[in-house]
């Protein structure tokens, strides 16, 4: 199953951690929504969340009228279900597999810099979108445009996201606490 | 017996450990400025934060509407700690004989609230077994009449005392009107306030061959998701008052030194520049305009609502 929840960051910390403060969006059976993720995506929830960032929200309280318009913070979501949101390409044994650099997936374990140049951006992202070159948005690791672009303050290049159990927990966390142990 | 849980500030009752919980923090305590795990007491001035047990103390002298309160049942059974409240923090000296106290002291209240309890925990019951898809309404529906049987044959404890009787079975039946069959269960859900219905939005069209012993079907079929309408959720949900007054909004964390928000971040900082300054330049805009609209958009400073998508994956084990 995919399921897609969101949460209202002006709600108090105690409130936002709760179940009962945690919404659903949308919900249905993994394989029928793969086929076509991003058109899919771009008729529901995108949708919804353009009418929000253009028109906002008017709630009525107390019987005072108060306004608000309505913004997407950022998304999290596993590895898989990131790059798919997110359209990057779904393959993680090959090729260009990161969402925020370039080095290729043979040199990621040996690498321990990061090369300013080798940084992935919103400019360099879009002109290879927009060339509409098959091979070479496939060398660049990306399959398809994002239809979270069409918001107007969200771009899935500038609001990268990790994977808090496969990055920190799975790996950062693990090799930290054995290069530290060891070296000790 | 069933279990009951007395407030030691209000003399509510509840059924479960769980909604007494839910009772002390919802009622007594100002949740929206302290962890779950601490209480602080809402009817005087004490600005003291306390554990559970030194709360249920403090009730004791600090309520005028209860000067000589009960103690707590006690509960071995600590599974459901939804407020990480410790074993320790647990009352432990129950008093067995005050089940019947609890009951006789006063039935014009206590007798409804039991039934109010009952008849929630009924109702939850109902949606789980909605909600699980593998239970057919009927059986369903024959579930909720039995439960129904069960709290009004219960109530013929009340029997040594004809009033209290009459009345307790009055409000039962008052209260089981409205849920007396599943139409009335479900048209009484849908119409509630915070009942936000799904709607169906077509995937795939796919067709599927039905065979049986004399023929076989094509038929074309339409994969679906559920989806639930944000503008709605969060008209619903903000329309709170509790709720709405306590929304922090991204103007607190600008120039704050407090880091355990995400609007302390770049990303909250950027959002709130970018809407303050384009709401300054909507309002002159709006002021050479048509001056009624500067009162409307001078609610607008330094409020943004921010939402975060958490898109989860998951397999799901097909019971066909």
């Amino acid at each position: 199953m995919t399921g897609c929840y969101f949460r209202i960051l002006n709600l108090p910390l105690a409130l936002q951690s709760t179940y009962e403060h945690i919404f659903l969006a949308f919900l249905a059976y993994a394989k029928d929504l793969d086929e076509n993720l991003q058109h899919t995506l771009s008729q529901t929830v995108i949708k919804q969340l353009k009418a929000l960032e253009s028109k906002g929200i008017t709630l009525i309280v107390n019987g005072c009228e108060h306004h608000f318009p309505v913004v997407l913070f950022n998304v999290v979501a596993d590895n898989l279900g990131l790059h798919g949101i997110y359209g990057y390409k779904r393959y993680f044994a090959g090729g260009k597999v990161c969402r925020m650099c370039l080095i290729p997936y043979d040199q990621l374990k040996v690498a321990t810099r990061v090369p300013p140049n080798m940084l992935r951006n919103t400019v360099s992202y879009n002109d290879i979108i927009q060339s509409g070159d098959a091979e070479r948005i496939r060398q660049a690791g990306l399959r398809e445009d994002s239809a979270l672009n069409k918001l107007i303050h969200f771009n899935v290049q500038d609001n990268p996201s990790v994977d808090m159990m496969h990055d920190l927990r799975k790996l950062f966390y693990k090799f930290i606490f054995f290069h530290y142990s060891f070296t000790v | 017996m069933l279990q009951r849980f007395l407030c030691p500030a209000c003399n509510h009752v509840d059924l479960t450990l769980q909604r007494h919980r839910s009772h002390v923090l919802n009622t007594h305590c100002d949740m929206f400025h302290n962890p779950p795990n601490r209480f602080k007491c809402k009817h005087c001035t004490n600005p003291k934060e306390m554990v559970y047990s030194m709360y249920s103390r403090h009730m004791r002298t600090c309520s005028t509407r209860n000067a000589n309160p009960p103690m707590l049942q006690d509960s071995a059974d600590i599974s459901d700690n939804d407020y990480n409240i410790n074993a320790d923090d647990e009352p432990t000296n129950a008093a067995q004989d005050m089940d019947n106290e609890i009951l006789l002291r006063d039935p014009s209240t206590d007798i409804r609230q039991v039934i109010d309890n009952v008849k929630e925990l009924c109702d939850t019951f109902w949606i789980n077994m909605l909600s699980q898809g593998i239970i057919c309404k009927s059986t369903i529906n024959e579930m909720c009449n039995n439960q129904r049987d069960l709290v009004l044959k219960t109530l013929q404890v009340l029997t040594y005392d004809d009033v209290k009787y009459q009345e307790a079975t009055m409000y039962f039946k008052s209260k089981w009107k409205s849920s007396s069959t599943e139409y009335y269960r479900t048209k009484t859900l849908t119409e509630s306030l915070t009942f936000v219905k799904p709607t169906k939005f077509g995937l795939n069209d796919r067709i599927q061959i039905e065979a049986t012993n004399d023929r076989e079907t094509i038929r074309q079929r339409t994969d679906c998701m559920a989806q639930i309408d944000i503008h709605q959720t969060l008209q619903t949900v903000l329309q709170n008052p509790d709720i709405f007054n306590s929304l922090q909004m991204p103007s607190t964390f600008y120039d704050s030194t407090n880091f355990n928000h995400p609007f302390a971040g770049t990303r909250g900082k950027e959002l709130y520049e970018v809407y303050t300054v384009f709401r300054r330049f909507t309002r002159i805009i709006s002021f050479c305009r048509k001056s009624e609209k500067i009162t409307l958009l001078f609610n607008f400073i330094g409020m943004t609502m921010v939402l975060q998508i958490l898109y989860k994956l998951q397999l799901l084990h097909s019971t066909k």
